[in-house]
């Protein structure tokens, strides 16, 4: 993988200086809710199966 | 040569491959990789390494690792080549890194240090012992790393170009997927039961993890989208691949994830440091669980691959058969979160491309497939070659199952050489000083309050609800 040049502190404090606020958008609201609930939905699913289907004895 | 072929992760694989196939001679009783150099725990320093297979025996210890030395030199130096770098600049340093942490490695071997209880009595006079094996020579070689990159930061300037932490774990990666592939043929059900288990953490980094630490980062701490979702990536995901992959698919400049990346390097030396011991006093009776966290837990590959190596080392000291099991759980859910790269970042495009950054009045952009795929980690594509045809060769002819482990045993000899030159190139590169730069100060503390706060925590909950009283088989061909 192609690293880019690493920056200098100056130019990463600099970097950092200019990051503005910006309000989360309706999509980003959507992603991170959906992210979180289908992941805890995914993960409830996967429990069941590997406890079902690929149980390992203990 | 095309220059997507020449990458990093192409050399790994090739390299991988390479000592795959040599190792595997034994299976035709030609030994072709007996020669490389084993450290053993010692007292008499005249005994602390030999070669690997007693066939080489003659070449004596100092022969072997002269041997191990050349044929490193020759192949790095040609993989530097092969990158497009000028090969003459790598084999100089390499040339000085290599015995530094290779003197590491066998120092970790030292009688006091490593040997266990039921091995003391083996050494005369020796009374007591850290028991920490020899794998605390990862230890050693890291510390190393990390006081001369911080106390000198101009020799770890020097030393950058051979100190490619990256490249030596992903080769080993791809060794280790023999060794393991072979191991999971012998106890197939546990092992598909393991893999089927790897899902889960796919689902808790990318879906779980991402989306909290991109809500920490856009809300309590301000950033903008630009740099919250690398830093998520870089937090979540696995660091430095996942930093850069997502900063690509969003189109963020390059030296956001480049800024994030050097943090998740520092962060992930506290993780390897402290992790694994946490782990040997509250998860020693869950080997598997404690496992499964370092991969969950620890960012980079090559911190959370060699944080599930000392943690095996630390849990199970007495039971290789153990410590590979446990080897097999990390490196499973490692590699099973790096394969979910290339889709993540293709979804984040797409969500980037047609609901953030799309102007009023202006078509849907791109979605930037070619920059994701250049920065896809290729190499899980060579762990999962080495993993699969062991592991198949093992289902479809139980009765060389045997042969199969015996000959991927050389082959490991090199992976440790490549997982200590792992450890002492992270700490080279691991610049604490990073954390007081400037500015910094506010990214350090997303990363401080994600792992902390709750990346680790999940990790180890997720760990448990699915590896909780799983126990590494009994060996069933190595007797240990």
């Amino acid at each position: 993988m192609e690293h880019p040049a690493k920056p200098s502190d100056a130019e990463m404090a600099s970097e950092l200086a200019r990051v503005k606020a910006e309000p989360l958008l309706p999509a980003e609201k959507w992603l991170i809710g959906g992210s979180v609930s289908l992941g805890i939905l995914l993960l409830l699913l996967l429990l069941w199966v590997s406890r079902v289907y690929f149980p390992v004895e203990v | 040569m095309r220059s997507w072929f020449r990458t990093e992760d192409t050399l790994a694989v090739i390299l991988g491959f390479l000592m795959v196939t040599l190792s595997m001679g034994v299976v035709k009783g030609v030994d072709l990789l007996g020669w490389v150099v084993q450290a053993k725990v010692w007292a008499d320093p005249a005994l602390a390494i030999v070669p690997v297979s007693k066939a080489y025996a003659n070449l004596g210890g100092l022969g072997s690792f002269a041997l191990t030395y050349a044929v490193l030199v020759l192949l790095l130096s040609s993989g530097a080549w092969f990158l497009g770098e000028r090969p003459t600049r790598f084999a100089v340093r390499f040339v000085v890194l290599f015995p530094i942490a290779y003197f590491c490695w066998v120092l970790g071997h030292y009688v006091t240090i490593a040997a266990t209880p039921d091995k003391l009595k083996a050494f005369e006079g020796a009374t007591w012992s850290l028991g920490l094996t020899g794998e605390a020579g990862y230890l050693v070689a890291l510390i190393a790393g990390l006081l001369l990159g911080n106390l000198s930061p101009r020799i770890a300037a020097w030393f950058a170009p051979a100190a490619r932490s990256e490249l030596y774990i992903k080769t080993a990666i791809v060794i280790l997927g023999a060794a393991l592939g072979a191991k999971a043929a012998e106890a197939s059900g546990i092992a598909s039961a393991i893999l089927f288990r790897g899902f889960a953490a796919i689902v808790e980094a990318y879906l779980i993890y991402w989306a909290l630490v991109y809500l920490v980062a856009r809300t309590i701490f301000g950033f903008s989208r630009e740099w919250a979702a690398p830093l998520a990536a870089g937090i979540s995901i696995c660091g430095v691949s996942a930093a850069i992959t997502t900063g690509a698919a969003i189109r963020a400049r390059p030296v956001v994830p480049i800024m994030v990346s050097s943090l998740v390097v520092v962060f992930s030396v506290i993780e390897m440091l402290v992790l694994p011991a946490a782990a040997k006093y509250f998860l020693a009776d869950e080997p598997m669980v404690a496992a499964a966290w370092m991969g969950l837990a620890v960012k980079t590959d090559g911190a959370a691959v060699s944080s599930g190596a000392i943690t095996a080392s630390m849990v199970l000291p007495d039971s290789k058969n153990g410590q590979e099991w446990m080897l097999l759980t990390t490196s499973t859910v490692k590699v099973f979160i790096d394969m979910f790269i290339g889709i993540w970042a293709i979804l984040l495009a797409a969500i980037w491309a047609t609901k953030i950054d799309r102007k009023p009045g202006e078509g849907s952009r791109g979605v930037p497939f070619a920059d994701i795929w250049q920065r896809f980690p290729k190499f899980v594509f060579g762990y999962m070659a080495t993993f699969a045809g062991f592991l198949a060769l093992g289902l479809s002819m139980p009765e060389q199952v045997k042969t199969l482990k015996f000959g991927t045993t050389e082959a490991e000899q090199m992976r440790r050489i490549f997982f200590v030159l792992t450890f002492f190139a992270i700490g080279l590169s691991a610049n604490f000083r990073r954390l007081w730069a400037e500015g910094l100060g506010k990214l350090a503390l997303v990363y401080v309050v994600s792992l902390f706060g709750f990346v680790i925590w999940i990790g180890l909950v997720i760990s448990f609800l699915f590896f909780g009283g799983v126990q590494p088989p009994a060996a069933t061909l190595t007797g240990n």
